[in-house]
């Protein structure tokens, strides 16, 4: 990459008029797994499609490397900038007033499939409708402004707060995937800033293939700049049925078993939006929580000592729900409670808060996304987990898919290097207990490991990208660095420095 | 013993050691990096530039020292990122932690805006021997005691309107005194009072607020009150949540905001609004009154009783409101103003009144619209609830 002075890139910028920030910019220095890492020397803040533009023409022009980021939220490591790169902060895209200030309240644009502007408060349940929004919004935001109508983002992944553009760079799965798929399967429509040889480009992109194939592209692309996602009534709540099942047993294995079991008679009797697990133990809330003093709820978090106890939740629509009940019986050990709406939301937040990080502790991911195809090999795999696991901090949690059980474990670490390969190799150990045929486990990748996404994903996956990349950003200004041959050099558990 | 009282005797009992809780929820179950705090934060939205998560990742990579000092100030404490954290990391506590431990190395003090006024008064209220007279705003026609059951906390009303004129704030403490007059509460307004130390306490001084918290706990304890009302939401913070920690506990002194002593009132039937007061209105929750006490709730009912009121929420209400984009006096800058243009649009967009529950909310509001709102604005008027409320006595 032929260099550019500093101050030469810096009165490029502000003859541009985009908002950047120079230095060494700490704040930026990881995304939400820390394994890779990478402290920028400049951050440019678009704010608009016009101004992802200009920055891809500079890009090209003086073969600068550009480095998109959302929220930087997630743990794959493609949102981390290596030295010498720009850091492109998308959250002001399409999220911005006329002062260029990012605004939360907004109204959002409803389109139909075709793309025509629609009136939410005429749709009816069954239509198929999309909100066209800027790659810088956030489901959360987007869901507070639909809530109004009583419609909401089809899939929203556990962290609301990641951005769209996120999203489908991520190809994210979450709340609704049981239902409507990946991320990626519910857009309609992607504009993307790419790169040619001459300079940016704008690609208009309504082939739901085409996005399909480019979801998961981990901004090596260009730059989304605005998408069509899916939207989906909020049912009323005598529609809806949401019921938390919960085991408790010193047995991991027949515990799993059961669950497991439990687990396949509802995929293949029930349709549902949100299948969701956790282990519960003493101290997964703080002892001032008030879910403690929850009449429904406050009675799980009190778990006899020697005891794994772990809990599940659905919601779905009630009519295609109709079988849990039954399903639910046939299973003593298990203990079956409808709750509400709000009781959900509040298990949500328990397992959202119980999976993160303390401040002085970070989650080392590497054992995320593990497919237990089988789910009568269930027990077996908890019961590898766990014996591998001991006293390690961190807890298991996962979903239920309908094509199978995803389970995820991030150890805890602080942050100095010895901690962090104690986290890491605690990994290894686990995917060696369990990333095996005979327990029909498969790592699903979607979550990335830093930059070992890249490193271990299979070949025909590496050379996917590789077209992409060829087709979309033949000048390789994008993330240049993440499909080099010495992106093991970058990734923690090789080299981790700060 | 004279209300001049000498800061020099030993006052209050030993003080509570003060092993702040919020440091220690913070290590122990605090930030995961996701980010929400930053797409919460309404200075976030004004200045890209600043973000709660950078500032908690640069600490913790850096150290507390690597903490920017423009970063540090930034901060209006509203705690907006609190609420909307999923593990409730107390980021204001955590602000307010390293403003005091960085004051020391500081290369300037705490930035108090309108000329350090508000610094000035708080730390001319330490002096031992100070003679005040905060009863010249009262007027005629309404009545306060030296003792009594029931003290009236002033907090800096008597001098707040030497600078903002165009407030007239002491109207707000009038109003308190006419409704507890009607209700047959003739209130302790005493001039042995001192500033309560919000802003001190907020900005890092801790040496100051102790001070003054000591200080007035010693005088009214030495009233024999039962009941401690003020009309001031962050007086309301201090002294219900913060002075305990230094003085101890208040030993059966009930400490309540005026909405909460007025919503008390009318559902009594002790107080009754017989004239209607014909305004549409909307309400603007501030921070130390909502978010950080919790008390939502009372100004409104207090709202919904008085007659030919028009109640109308905003968009972002509760939990969820929006700071008037001053914190502790410390931040009032550009950000500033266009976060304040952001909320009264939306004001103005449900009523022709915002009526708020905080003198010092009114006051910032009141600035802006006074000077030269960055677009043009609908006909506001900032009111307070005391005098929204006093307004309906017959």
């Amino acid at each position: 990459m032929e260099t550019i002075e500093a101050r030469d890139l810096e009165a490029l910028l502000q003859e541009s008029g985009i908002l950047y920030d120079m230095g060494e910019l700490r704040g930026y220095a990881t995304d939400a797994s820390f394994l890779t890492l990478g402290v920028p020397s400049l951050i440019a803040f678009p704010a608009n499609e016009g101004e992802c533009v200009k920055l891809v023409d500079l890009a090209v022009k003086h073969r600068l490397a550009l480095v998109p980021r959302g929220t930087g939220s997630g743990t794959a490591g493609a949102a981390v900038a290596p030295s010498g790169a720009i850091l492109v902060d998308m959250e002001r895209v399409g999220a911005c007033d006329r002062r260029g200030h990012r605004r939360s309240l907004f109204v959002p644009l409803v389109v139909n499939a075709k793309g025509e502007p629609m009136d939410l408060a005429k749709a009816r349940p069954d239509d198929e409708l999309y909100v066209r929004v800027g790659a810088g919004r956030t489901s959360d935001e987007t869901n507070r402004m639909l809530s109004k109508s009583r419609w909401t983002v089809a899939v929203t992944p556990s962290s609301g707060y990641s951005t769209f553009g996120g999203n489908y760079a991520t190809n994210a799965r979450g709340s609704g995937t049981p239902a409507f798929g990946p991320f990626g399967d519910t857009v309609n429509r992607v504009r993307l800033v790419a790169s040619s040889s001459d300079g940016a480009r704008v690609l208009e992109i309504t082939d739901r293939e085409e996005i399909r194939r480019l979801a998961g592209h981990h901004g090596l692309v260009g730059l989304v700049t605005e998408l069509d996602v899916r939207i989906a009534p909020v049912r009323k709540g005598d529609e809806m049925l949401c019921a938390i099942l919960s085991i408790d047993s010193a047995d991991v294995r027949s515990l799993g078993a059961t669950m497991g079991n439990l687990m396949k008679r509802v995929a293949a009797s029930c349709r549902y939006y949100a299948g969701e697990f956790l282990f519960i133990d003493a101290g997964i809330v703080r002892p001032d929580d008030p879910i403690r003093k929850d009449p429904t709820l406050g009675g799980y978090f009190a778990v006899p000592p020697g005891v794994r106890r772990m809990a599940l939740v659905y919601r779905g629509m009630r009519e295609a729900m109709v079988e849990l009940p039954k399903i639910a019986a046939e299973f003593p050990e298990v203990l079956y409670r409808e709750i509400t709406h709000s009781q959900f939301q509040s298990m949500m937040a328990v397992r959202k808060a119980a999976t993160g990080k303390s401040l002085h502790r970070i989650n080392v991911p590497g054992c995320e996304d593990f497919i237990v195809q089988d789910p009568a090999r269930f027990g077996d795999v908890l019961a590898r987990m766990f014996e591998a696991v001991g006293t390690a901090d961190g807890r298991l949690h996962g979903h239920h898919y309908p094509d199978g059980i995803e389970v995820h474990y991030r150890p805890q670490a602080r942050i100095a290097k010895a901690d962090v390969e104690e986290a890491w190799n605690l990994n290894l150990r686990l995917r060696e207990a369990v990333l095996r045929p005979e327990l029909t486990v498969e790592d699903r990748r979607e979550h990335g490991l830093g930059l070992a996404l890249f490193r271990d994903s299979p070949r025909s996956r590496r050379d996917e990208l590789r077209t992409l990349k060829a087709e979309y950003d033949p000048a390789n200004v994008f993330c240049p660095h993440m499909l080099e041959a010495s992106v093991e050099a970058r990734f923690v558990g090789t080299d981790f420095t700060i | 013993m004279t209300d001049a009282v000498s800061l020099q005797v030993a006052l209050g009992p030993a003080p509570v050691a003060r092993v702040d809780p919020a440091l220690q929820v913070l290590t122990a179950e605090g930030c995961i990096q996701c980010n929400k705090c930053t797409f919460s934060c309404p200075v976030h939205r004004v200045n890209v530039l600043f973000s709660p998560r950078k500032v908690i990742l640069q600490a913790y990579l850096g150290g507390a020292d690597d903490v920017d000092e423009s970063d540090l100030w930034a901060c209006l404490t509203c705690g907006e990122c609190q609420v909307a954290c999923p593990t409730e990391v107390p980021y204001p506590a955590f602000i307010r932690a390293q403003r005091e431990k960085l004051r020391p190395v500081m290369e300037r003090m705490a930035p108090c805006k309108h000329g350090g006024f508000k610094e000035i008064v708080s730390k001319i209220m330490t002096r031992p021997n100070l003679n005040q007279d905060r009863r010249a705003w009262i007027g005629d026609g309404l009545k306060v005691a030296d003792r009594g059951d029931v003290i009236y906390f002033t907090g800096c009303l008597p001098y707040l309107d030497g600078i903002f004129s165009y407030c007239d704030s002491a109207r707000i403490g009038r109003a308190a005194i006419k409704l507890m007059n009607t209700a047959g509460i003739v209130p302790v307004v005493a001039n042995s009072e001192r500033c309560c130390g919000h802003d001190a306490l907020w900005n890092g001084d801790s040496a100051t607020f102790e001070t003054l918290a000591r200080a007035n706990a010693k005088w009214i304890k030495e009233t024999g009150a039962k009941r401690l009302v003020t009309t001031c939401a962050e007086c309301y913070s201090m002294l219900r949540y913060e002075y305990p920690q230094v003085v101890g506990d208040w030993n059966g002194l009930e400490v309540l905001h005026m909405s909460e002593l007025i919503e008390e009132l009318v559902k009594a039937g002790t107080l009754k609004f017989t004239k209607p007061v014909e305004v549409k209105v909307t309400y603007q929750d501030p921070c130390r009154l909502g978010r950080q006490s919790k008390e939502y709730d009372a100004p409104r009912e207090v709202l919904r009783a008085i007659p030919g009121v028009q109640f109308v929420e905003m968009d972002r209400v509760r939990e969820n409101a929006m700071c008037c984009g001053v914190g502790a006096y410390s931040n009032c800058d550009a950000a500033t103003k266009f976060m304040q243009q952001d909320r009264l649009e939306e004001a103005a967009s449900k009523a022709d009144h915002m009526v708020t529950a905080c003198p010092h909310c009114r006051i910032h509001f009141s600035c802006y619209l006074d000077g030269k709102p960055i677009d043009p604005l609908p006909d506001l008027k900032i009111v307070d609830l005391t005098e929204l409320a006093a307004q309906a006595l017959g």
